[in-house]
């Protein structure tokens, strides 16, 4: 009986020992505690000066031309006009960008999805640096600097956004989980919007002559004023228009860079005309460069051989003006690194010149990858800023000053280029607005890829083959994007 | 005096006997079904308690009473026998194997631990190694495909070295339906089932049901495969060495037109477009034909060898192997080298004390052609200007200047030869059992996982076409590790009731840690010699990158068997798992199973029978988890370093990119899943079998949605959205009879049905779309249906007329030769709401049979296996039927395209702008999926013993096999089985779109098994 209980006894025995043993054996729950490694996390995130200013700068990056992969401003801009015409190689490369061309795009093209998704990413982050820089410490002037950079930026994105879609929803503060359908809202609430932006960014932001040669590329009073400035004309307050145009020439920060075909280099990049340029540079590894200079270069050497100046465009210079051998490049032309062009496969029988770059400057040469070109894409300059002002006092009954501003930047062009012949580009004595259309054509060809946009705004885009007016002024707003909504965004009419 | 008188007794009696007769001695060899004399088996008188067992000769000696009396012979795993003596002095028997004894009997392993298969009241599918013999495979799953109920594996046969995908009844959940490798115990989780060479494997068992799953609670949602490996044995030392030699070939290719067809049909396309023609010369100028298919695939081969040795003494026991296989793809540029080392050691210095180690490795050199739907040299294959030569007169690869296909042979040697894919692997595990009293059981097990990869990826230079050149050589190097570790604590007690109650029960500990890591190299301007392809002989652009990532898992675990009289049995469990996967208090979930079974035929009011020899029933109910989908960190989102430049001259100054959205409200997803069927045997266990009826609903699936990229993004964070279900039933039934004493036959059947449907979403009318090609989405997911079903228009036949085009609803840009879509919608206009579901990619019924037969030293065995209800999505033919004009090379059968009135009602005209948009998603692209096939026919012979063991061999046996001889199909792509679109989880709803997916070749093998 003894021996049975003791038998039992160790029964139990064991069996606590079992439950002891593996208890202390298996562990904590600290052992389940893990920090995200190698990045940081959001909920880590905007804590300081640095965390900052990083989140702005990226905010910038969406600006950059993606071409086939992301937004690209030069297939709506130019290709989607008259100035240039598709090329790369052949019908089948990159063949919606010619459905863009021929007015045929379907809603589910790419290129058109990208432009949506790109510009509202922009959006989301200059939302992020509105919402989550207020509350950091850090020095206040800086604070500020980087509040108006994203308002700056947001305004930029949306004036993207409105030129191409025209009905587009407005975002203001990031959407959290499960709320991203904001309503539709009309044209004038969209550039209501873009204008409050654009002057909450010129109370905030720094001018040119206060931004340190370092911060170069950052936005600053000028480039606010600009995008304010192409908000008006789209808006036809010309009234307005010519004022802040009058008081951005007037500013004493910009004057006309002395040879205008020199602006389209690495040297001329912010130039004392400069002043918004999406900054690009040659740095392997970090991913800065421009794709553009892949994208057109001629495709006899190292590129693509997109955006190919088309005949309309040549046609549209007059006889010596400079700035045409500043777009375009002609068959058999000494090029300035000692090559001769060869254009004989182009589907023009010109290449693209404002983002040729001569040898020493090819990134895939030089220790960089394809996509690390170095060219700047210009935003705003105060050519283009004298050309609206023009039109606006035009439109204002202000010939003179009008035709002041015009004959300014045809003198410049007339002194430029080493071109000796000074009858060439002769003043007005009254300029017309044909004249005016004329001189921003030549003078922001290929480079600030406006045409499509220009002739949109100013109500010519009937001249385009295919064009159905009341169409084809906007893009199809992306199919995913309606179906996702639930409803909430309808196609723009005719598509 | 008494005491004398009784001790006379005994004698007085036994004079009595002899006098009486009938007591004598009886003595006989027992032999088994084999004829083998057999020691050990027990020879009782009946009646009485005096019996003996067999000696080592399989012979008895026993003295009976009379000659009434009966022997009773019994021997585990054989039918008793009774044999009346009478007058005999030898009887000789001959044992019949108690095959349902054999089945209920036999090992199946579960969870951590093993049961009787008459036990189990899971639902859980044994598959013994020997099926697995005969075939050329390169890995275990692959001799599995159709031989179980409700498993589903599909190989992506022409890229040896990948692993093929399995489904366990059917998609369990959106995100990642891959089923959990268990290996002698080792969940794997760094490395893949390569790491297990086939010829090592002793049986695999699979655990479909939750009651069989739960033990391995968060990761068992999809599945449970159970390996167990040879093992050695101390009463058999052998040598084996084994050979397999295989030739495969594709089995059927598409035809496309000629040279001078090619020309003429583009021509049309471009002339009935109104745009100018590139071809300069007319079609009967181009008179040679380029066959690029049969340019890139070739014959593929296959060679393995294996060698083990294995044995034991007495308290130790071993095996040793090594196995060597180098395989040729079928298609150029992919290969495949692997040498296996596996050693496995038990020994027990104690009796209630057992040691255990064992250790596999693995070495792999992969050499694989780009597949997936971007750079698919199969669809270049197809595409491919047929006027070109494949190289060109100097020897240089080709270009065609009409079209931007880049000649595929050119990228297998450029790109693909050049990227050396090396993996290690290993899996170790040591454990110590103690039993310190009767039924109790201390296990502790250390298992280790490792895998490293080395993977080079150099780009020489090259100048082939203007979209195809590489001015600067450039090499990319990766090393990862990937290292996991699991400990297990278990404890089980297993103790009787009452002599009828019998308890098992597990409880245990488990914490699992898996870490991986990564570094990686880049730059530019090697030269393109060999021996320059390093990253010290690079001179520009460097990148380096590297991170590293972990994951912990705590668990806890309990289970309880109990069986009352072997009639009534249940089976409950629960595990608990933690993650660190999820934020804090998130982390844990419960996984809860039971399931009970009733033997009815041990039943004493269950009428004996001949017909239903065994009945068990068996049902059961669980939760179990899936975590597979989840990022590491998927609760925080990270912050990227990206850069922008600024400043005037230049610097890349930092960008801090938000790379998505956050989720802290993370959550297990769960699944419930219900079991309830039967086992049964027929006419005395001839027949064998089980009926399964099961549903399982996942919840809270984790899925990442496309949201309005309005939000900043076009993917949510991972969230707990969404349930969908799956049910069906799974039947087999397999048949065994010896025919004669030469022959045995033996044949078995298989089928399972799957309906899917998808039941909630995140957000209502929230629409997955998947399945990309060139024209569009061609899969949608969405509440109501079948998960990723075909979704679009649905083409009803060639406008002939003008009159037609008039009398259909308004579809802009149509004219005849165009195809109609019909108007579903009875609105008048053809547009997106004219769209529908076509049809699921998922099978409605999967099914298998087979037949063997022996025959003297001859063996036969022949599997079939087949599907029947789904639809494949020809993606390929956007490009080969005459859709996209870009110079693209047409199917033949495009001769039989519209070109008039009554020419076609199928195949539309050829027009290069395709103003109707032709190429639309529709039915127009949909075929019938179902196949039958015979998947592996082999003949085997084995020498005979006595001839052997002159040569001191044990056994030697030769076979041939072929693998795909006869496939029965409409399907006219490359092979209705689709290999995986995309590697990993983002694939799991793309499914049954063939982008020129590599086909399934014909095999045929040899080989020869050899064992000393």
């Amino acid at each position: 009986m003894f021996l049975l209980f003791k038998k039992i006894n160790m029964k139990y025995y064991y069996l606590a020992l079992c439950a002891i043993l593996m208890i202390s054996l298996g562990g904590c729950k600290k052992f389940l505690d893990e920090t995200p490694t190698a990045e940081v996390s959001t909920s880590s995130y905007y804590k300081t000066s640095a965390d900052a200013v990083a989140a702005v700068t990226d905010a910038y990056r969406l600006m950059k031309d993606g071409a086939y992969g992301g937004y690209s401003p030069s297939s709506f801009g130019d290709i989607m006009a008259d100035d240039a015409n598709k090329g790369g190689g052949g019908a089948s490369d990159q063949e919606l960008i010619t459905q863009l061309k021929l007015f045929t795009e379907q809603a589910d093209n790419g290129y058109v999805f990208n432009a949506w998704r790109d510009n509202f990413r922009g959006i989301y982050l200059a939302n992020l640096v509105l919402q989550q820089v207020p509350a950091i410490s850090m020095d206040a002037t800086l604070k500020t600097q980087v509040l108006g950079e994203a308002y700056f930026l947001r305004g930029y994105y949306y004036l993207q956004l409105e030129r191409l879609f025209g009905r587009v929803p407005i975002v203001t503060t990031p959407q959290t989980n499960g709320d991203y359908n904001a309503p539709q809202s009309s044209p004038d609430q969209v550039w209501a919007q873009i204008e409050s932006d654009a002057n909450a960014a010129i109370k905030d932001l720094p001018s040119q002559s206060n931004q340190p040669v370092t911060d170069r590329g950052r936005a600053t009073i000028g480039a606010a004023q600009s995008l304010l400035l192409e908000t008006y004309m789209w808006e036809k307050k010309f009234a307005q228009a010519q004022v802040l145009g009058d008081a951005i020439i007037s500013s004493g920060q910009y004057t006309l860079a002395p040879d205008v075909t020199q602006i389209w280099t690495v040297a001329g990049e912010f130039g004392p005309e400069s002043i918004f340029e999406v900054n690009c540079a040659d740095i392997p590894g970090k991913n800065v460069g421009n794709l553009l200079d892949l994208f057109d270069a001629p495709r006899n050497t190292w590129g693509y051989g997109f955006v190919v100046p088309s005949v309309s465009l040549v046609n549209e210079f007059e006889r010596g003006d400079p700035r045409l051998n500043a777009t375009v490049i002609f068959n058999n032309e000494h090029m300035p690194d000692s090559t001769i062009a060869n254009t004989t496969t182009s589907e023009t029988g010109y290449w693209n010149r404002k983002y040729w770059l001569p040898t020493s400057q090819i990134p895939t040469l030089n220790g960089g990858g394809s996509g690390d070109g170095p060219t700047n894409d210009r935003v705003y300059g105060l050519a283009i800023d004298m050309l609206w002002t023009a039109e606006a006092a035009f439109q204002n009954g202000n010939v003179a000053h009008a035709t002041a501003l015009v004959n300014q930047i045809r003198d410049r062009a007339r002194k430029s280029g080493g071109n000796t012949d000074m009858t060439i580009l002769p003043d007005y004595g009254t300029v017309t607005l044909a004249q005016i259309y004329h001189e921003m054509r030549v003078e922001t060809a290929l480079g600030e890829h406006r045409r499509f946009y220009e002739l949109v705004r100013t109500g010519r885009g009937n001249i385009l083959p295919n064009f159905k007016v009341g169409v084809n002024e906007h893009v199809p707003i992306p199919i995913t994007e309606i179906q996702l909504s639930n409803g909430v965004l309808t196609q723009n009419p005719g598509f | 005096m008494l005491v004398f008188l009784l001790s006379a007794l005994p004698f007085a009696t036994r004079v009595f006997a002899q006098e009486n007769s009938g007591e004598h001695d009886v003595t006989g060899i027992v032999t088994d079904e084999n004829g083998i004399p057999t020691p050990g088996v027990s020879v009782v008188i009946k009646g009485t308690s005096t019996g003996t067992p067999t000696d080592i000769r399989g012979v008895y000696r026993l003295r009976v009473k009379d000659n009434a009396a009966v022997l009773v012979f019994s021997f585990i795993g054989y039918l008793t026998k009774s044999d009346t003596v009478g007058a005999r002095t030898q009887v000789n028997i001959q044992l019949v194997p108690n095959e349902r004894q054999r089945s209920l009997n036999e090992v199946v392993v579960i969870g951590y631990g093993t049961q009787k298969k008459g036990d189990v009241t899971g639902a859980i599918s044994s598959v013994s190694g020997d099926v697995l013999k005969d075939q050329p495979e390169v890995n275990v799953l692959g001799g599995l495909e159709g031989k179980t109920a409700g498993v589903q594996i599909t190989q992506n046969s022409g890229q040896p070295g990948s692993t093929p995908q399995v489904r366990i009844r059917g998609l369990t959940s959106i995100n990642n339906s891959d089923p959990l490798y268990v290996i002698d115990g080792i969940p794997l989780e760094s490395n893949d089932i390569n790491i297990v060479d086939p010829d090592n494997v002793e049986s695999i068992d699979i655990l479909k049901d939750a009651s069989a799953q739960a033990i391995y609670g968060s990761r068992g949602a999809n599945g449970v495969i159970l390996i167990r490996t040879k093992k050695g044995n101390k009463n058999n030392n052998q040598i084996t060495f084994s050979t397999t030699q295989a030739a495969s070939t594709v089995r059927h290719m598409l035809d496309m037109l000629d040279a001078s067809d090619y020309v003429k049909l583009n021509d049309e396309a471009y002339t009935n477009a109104g745009q100018a023609t590139p071809f300069a010369n007319p079609p009967s100028a181009y008179t040679n034909t380029t066959d690029w298919q049969k340019a890139l695939f070739r014959t593929g081969i296959m060679q393995n060898y294996n060698v083990a040795v294995s044995g034991g003494a007495d308290n130790i026991s071993y095996r040793v192997s090594g196995g060597y296989l180098t395989q040729t793809g079928t298609l150029l540029g992919s290969d495949y080298n692997r040498v296996n080392l596996a050693n496995n050691l038990v020994f027990k210095p104690k009796s209630n004390v057992e040691l255990g180690e064992s250790l596999s490795f693995s070495k792999s050199l992969t050499h694989s052609d780009e597949t997936d739907s971007g750079g698919n040299i199969i669809n270049d294959a197809f595409a491919e200007d047929p006027t070109i030569p494949v190289k060109n007169p100097d020897g240089s690869y080709s270009a065609t200047k009409y079209s931007d296909i880049v000649n595929p042979l050119a990228k297998v040697n450029y790109l693909y030869d050049n990227e050396p894919y090396n993996q290690y692997g290993l899996l170790g595990n040591v454990y110590m059992q103690y039993k310190p009293i009767k039924g109790l059981s201390l296990r502790s097990s250390y298992s280790a996982d490792i895998k490293f990869t080395d993977s080079k990826d150099f780009t020489p230079t090259y100048d082939v076409a203007p979209n195809f050149n590489n001015p600067n050589a450039s090499l990319s190097e990766k090393k990862d590790q990937a290292i996991h570790w699991t400990w297990d604590n278990t404890a089980t007690y297993d103790f009787t009731v009452h002599h009828d109650h019998h308890f098992d029960v597990l409880a245990g500990v488990s914490e699992e840690r898996f870490t991986y890591n990564y570094i990686y190299g880049y730059d530019q301007g090697q030269g393109d010699a060999s021996y320059l392809q390093y990253l010290d002989a690079g001179t520009s652009n460097q990148q380096t990158g590297g991170t590293q990532q972990e994951w912990d898992l705590l668990s806890y675990m309990a289970r309880l068997n109990y069986n009352f009289q072997d009639k009534y049995f249940l089976t409950a469990t629960i595990r608990r798992d933690g993650s660190s996967k999820f934020g804090n208090d998130k982390e844990f979930g419960n996984f809860p199973s039971a399931s009970l079974g009733w033997v009815a035929t041990n039943e004493s009011f269950f009428p004996k029978n001949d017909v239903l020899t065994y009945l068990k029933i068996r049902g059961g109910y669980g939760v179990v988890g899936n975590q597979s989908a989840l990022g590491y960190y998927s609760y925080s989102a990270p912050i990227n370093n990206n850069y922008y430049a600024i400043g005037n001259p230049a610097a890349a100054a930092l960008a801090g990119d938000p790379g998505g959205l956050p989720n802290p409200y993370l959550q297990w997803e769960e699944t419930k899943s219900l079991n309830m069927g039967f086992d049964y045997h027929l006419f005395n266990d001839h027949i064998t079998g089980s009926f399964d009826y099961y549903k399982k609903t996942a919840d809270k699936m984790l899925l990442s949605i496309g949201i309005p990229s309005e939000s900043g993004f076009t993917q949510s964070p991972i969230e707990n959205a969404g349930s969908m279900y799956n049910k069906g039933i799974e039947f087999e039934a397999n048949y065994k009879t010896t025919i004669n004493k030469d022959i045995n036959f033996n044949a078995g059947f298989h089928i399972t049905t799957i309906t899917n449907k998808v039941t909630s979403l995140d957000v209502p009318g929230e629409q997955i779309y998947s399945g990309n090609i060139k024209p569009g989405e061609t899969e949608l997911t969405e509440v109501g249906h079948s998960v990723a079903s075909f979704y679009g228009y649905v083409a009803d036949g060639i406008f002939q007329t003008p009159a037609d085009v008039a009398n259909h609803a308004t579809q802009p840009g149509a004219a005849p030769g165009d195809i109609r879509f019909k108007d579903l919608n009875g609105d008048g206009v053809i547009n997106s709401s004219d769209q529908t579901f076509l049809g699921s990619p998922i099978p409605k019924l999967t099914y298998g049979f087979n037949f063997g037969a022996t025959y003297k030293g001859f063996d036969i065995n022949a599997y079939f296996d087949g599907v029947y209800g789904n639809k494949i999505l020809a993606a390929y033919e956007y490009y080969t039927d005459g859709f996209f004009i870009s110079n693209y090379n047409m199917q033949e059968s495009e001769l039989g395209r519209w070109t008039g009135p009554g020419t076609s009602n199928t195949l539309p005209r050829l027009i290069a702008s395709d103003p109707n948009d032709n190429s639309r998603i529709s039915s127009f692209y949909l075929q019938s999926g179902s196949y039958l096939r015979l998947r592996n026919l082999s003949i085997g012979y084995t020498l005979p013993k006595n001839v052997l063991a002159k040569a001191g061999i044990k056994t030697f046996r030769v076979f041939i096999s072929g693998e795909n001889l006869l496939t029965f199909t409409k399907y006219t792509g490359y092979d209705p089985e689709l290999g995986q679109q995309y590697s990993g989880a983002g694939g799991t709803l793309d499914i049954g779109v063939d982008n020129g997916s590599y086909p399934q070749s014909r095999t045929l093998s040899a080989g020869a098994n050899l064992s000393f």
